[in-house]
């Protein structure tokens, strides 16, 4: 038996020998954070099936557009101390809308920046069977090279130049060499600190513009890559430019 | 009063903190006189009998295929140690086969550097994952599969007495199989009575032992009989099923044409042989490293000049192997058909 158990046993027993009728504090400390990304295709707001372009004047619709974020962190202000956010993994889907925004507890303080993963890390990527938005029914999970798909797009365009003109992104690899994960840090901007409040939720809004995986760090035409479905250079090149996908939207306490 | 109430209420809260489902039978896993430590330790998924046994019906239900006819036990046959008796490569959905030859289920825990001949599944759990939703095997996506086990009557109960409430999701089902598969433990073969000295070794064994030792073990090292390593032994390559090996997982040309050294525990029982399964006999197999071996770019260094030996030493051999059978485990109705 584990030392946690006994140290139960004994702190239970303790507890139900004392007194009961003290009254438990409601007041926890923490105050809740909504992290909401906005999917876009430059600067319009994502809509599946809509066409976009891309820097290259290629046309995409997207079908599916999906991304993990995890490991979630704040800076702290003034004192530039990290803060972790209680253990996350989230699967944004472009086609769920639910999906979008999700809460946060943490200790009230004030804030000055958001890091977080983009994908899931390598630990969990070795864990064996997960749960939540890491069950294997989200779509996201290869099973003949066991890991996650970290981003996800799915769609079509005139450039495509295999079946049904599909675009294919399935960007996946988490060992060392092939990692598509990416550490995405969100400063806020100079001066613009937040500060959490008892009872309120503070607001962060992200931007993520799915046309940005296309250049940036490496030229990835569809005309030339219409397809990327294992680990690799080419994945790794379109995590290089997918870092790229977020930037800040507006953070306040209302 | 109080005390003992405590007591009994706290024993119930450890089973919660560890996870375990109130009322559970925790199982021994018993590691083998010589065996290392497993690779896969049951961390988050202590197992239980209540958890075996549903394991247990999953690995032999046909409702894990996508129509009825391919459940896990119908490449992994217990009379073969749990590989595909007789058949190079196995059955799947539709008149199709699988690219490679299904290895026995024994002594899964310990397999390191990855599941299957490429290494390519990295953790028990997630191994159903690959056949389940092959298309040329069982065919079928996990969210239908998950939605079949909550239609039917027989499970709800099963995974609350192993879980601790009725929900049924790909983690429990997974976590279940693996418990059951991971308790598959070969360690009883007259090989290891020898070991222990309560049998010897008739003279013709114990030369063929002597020469498994002199000409086989780097690869096929005891107590396992597998290294874990991925290795070219000289197979010319099959231009039909191109299959690449390591190479698909991780992407180097060093690692074209290798295949994970298979463990040779029942190996009497588990043919035919080789990765695609085209040797249908263990001589078969002597006779490739002694004649046949091709000198390729990425082929063994071991096996390269080939590996030679008598003809009597082969026989000799060949009957050393077979005391690797572990009929106790074959036997054991424990890891049968549920009634």
């Amino acid at each position: 038996m584990k030392t946690g158990c006994y140290l139960l046993m004994i702190c239970s027993v303790l507890v139900l020998s004392a007194s009961c009728s003290k009254d438990k504090s409601d007041e926890s400390g923490n105050a809740s954070i909504r992290v909401t990304f906005v999917n876009l295709a430059g600067h319009d707001t994502m809509q599946l099936g809509s066409i976009y372009h891309n820097t290259f004047g290629e046309d995409l619709s997207f079908q599916k557009f999906k991304y993990y974020i995890s490991n979630i962190r704040f800076t702290e202000y003034p004192s530039g101390r990290t803060i972790n956010a209680p253990e996350t993994y989230h699967l944004v889907d472009q086609a769920d809308p639910s999906t979008y925004s999700f809460l946060l507890q943490i200790p009230i303080t004030s804030l000055s920046g958001i890091t977080y993963l983009l994908g899931v890390d390598s630990t969990r990527n070795v864990s064996g069977a997960q749960t939540g938005d890491l069950d294997p029914t989200r779509d996201m999970f290869w099973t003949w090279n066991s890991g996650y798909i970290m981003a996800k797009i799915e769609g079509n365009s005139t450039f495509s130049s295999v079946a049904d003109q599909a675009v294919t992104l399935h960007i996946g690899g988490f060992r060392t060499g092939e990692d598509v994960t990416r550490n995405i840090s969100l400063p806020f901007p100079s001066g613009s600190n937040v500060r959490m409040e008892d009872g309120k939720t503070t607001q962060i809004f992200i931007n993520a513009d799915a046309l940005t995986w296309f250049s940036g760090a490496h030229d990835l035409k569809i005309a030339e890559h219409p397809t990327c479905t294992t680990p690799g250079i080419l994945a790794t090149n379109y995590a290089d430019n997918y870092t790229r996908m977020f930037t800040l939207g507006s953070v306040y306490t209302p | 009063m109080i005390t003992i109430t405590g007591i009994v209420l706290v024993s119930e809260a450890c089973r919660k903190h560890e996870g375990l489902a109130p009322g559970s039978d925790v199982l021994q896993f018993t590691i083998p006189a010589g065996f290392p430590e497993p690779a896969y330790n049951f961390q988050n998924n202590t197992p239980t009998q209540q958890g075996f046994d549903l394991g247990r019906k999953l690995f032999y239900d046909g409702q894990l295929s996508v129509d009825g006819n391919f459940p896990c036990a119908s490449c992994h046959q217990q009379f073969a140690a749990f590989s595909t008796f007789d058949h190079p490569r196995s059955h799947g959905f539709n008149n199709q086969f699988t690219l490679r030859n299904a290895p026995g289920l024994f002594n899964m825990a310990w397999v390191t550097q990855g599941l299957h001949w490429d290494g390519g599944v990295n953790n028990l759990e997630v191994q159903p994952l690959a056949p389940l939703t092959a298309p040329n095997e069982m065919a079928e996506t996990v969210e239908n599969v998950v939605n079949k086990l909550k239609a039917d009557p027989a499970y709800p109960g099963m995974f609350k007495a192993a879980f601790g409430d009725e929900t049924i999701n790909s983690q429990r089902m997974l976590k279940a199989i693996a418990q059951f598969v991971g308790m598959m433990i070969s360690a009883d073969s007259k090989y290891d009575r020898v070991k222990k000295g309560q049998e010897q070794f008739s003279p013709e064994e114990q030369g063929g032992y002597a020469t498994f030792q002199a000409k086989c073990a780097v690869c096929h090292a005891e107590p396992l009989f597998t290294d874990n390593s991925f290795r070219n032994t000289g197979l010319p390559i099959n231009e039909y099923l191109n299959d690449f090996g390591r190479m698909r997982i991780t992407n180097k040309p060093e690692d074209s044409l290798k295949f994970k050294v298979p463990s040779l525990r029942n190996v009497n029982i588990t043919g035919p042989y080789g990765h695609d399964g085209r040797f249908y006999s263990i001589g078969a197999v002597i006779d490739h490293y002694r004649f046949s071996v091709v000198d390729g770019p990425t082929t063994d260094p071991i096996v390269k000049n080939g590996i030679s030996m008598s003809d009597d030493e082969k026989d000799n051999l060949i009957l050393f192997l077979r005391t690797l059978t572990d009929t106790t485990f074959v036997n054991n109705t424990r890891f049968s058909q549920p009634e």
